[in-house]
């Protein structure tokens, strides 16, 4: 299936791009996205920061189960104020 | 609410008559020109603007239900922000002033802590740093 990716701040940088769309395996959860993006040598710059994770605009733990179409943030730690 | 333009802070402040509230408190968070000893033009601010603005509204809905607080407002700008302007500003109003005092300084913490926006320094020597 097919989910869209959401990137900002650091990520977006590293990535080139604030958004995409990947395939994953029919029951996969947050987590898969973040191994697919892991694979890329781009992501090395990043590997060590603490991700968290967001679901159509809803906080979702690394273990939430995707859905066909989900919208899917990896977020860096926050810095607003 | 999430911005992108000037925020003028008159815009913001509290009109017409509230019995109920004995005390106003503002806080405006303002582009410093110096961090950490370097020389700070300006700051980016990233932002996921659907997520931020629901969290913004959870955090004044989690301390109203409190019940000592009656009315809150925040406003945070995002994208280009020079040293100097504001860039953060929560209006509280509340019953007597502790309960005001208290709730901006968690409404203020909480942004840093929960709200997906993310600040990008510019230096005067050109170059950047995420924090």
């Amino acid at each position: 299936m097919k989910v869209e990716v959401l990137f900002f701040a650091q990520l977006k940088e590293v990535l080139g791009t604030d958004r995409e769309v990947i395939e994953v395996a029919d029951r996969a959860v947050v987590q898969d996205v973040v191994q697919a993006l892991a694979c890329r040598p781009e992501w090395r710059g990043v590997a060590e920061i603490p991700l968290s994770f967001a679901v159509n605009d809803a906080f979702v733990p690394g273990t939430h189960a995707l859905a066909e179409g989900d919208r899917v943030a990896i977020l860096t730690p926050v810095s607003g104020g | 609410m999430i911005v992108r333009e000037e925020i003028r802070v008159k815009d913001f402040l509290p009109t017409g008559s509230d019995s109920e509230s004995g005390a106003v408190v503002t806080f405006a968070g303002v582009v410093r020109s110096e961090n950490g000893g370097r020389a700070v033009t300006r700051i980016f601010y990233d932002c996921y603007d659907e997520l931020a603005a629901k969290e913004i509204n959870r955090i004044a809905d989690e301390l109203k239900a409190e019940g000592t607080v009656n009315e809150i407002c925040v406003v945070h700008r995002v994208g280009e922000v020079s040293a100097g302007e504001t860039s953060l500003f929560v209006v509280v109003r509340a019953a007597h002033r502790r309960e005001a005092f208290d709730a901006v300084a968690r409404v203020v913490e909480e942004i840093k802590y929960r709200v997906p926006i993310w600040k990008k320094e510019h230096y005067a020597d050109q170059t950047t740093r995420w924090l």
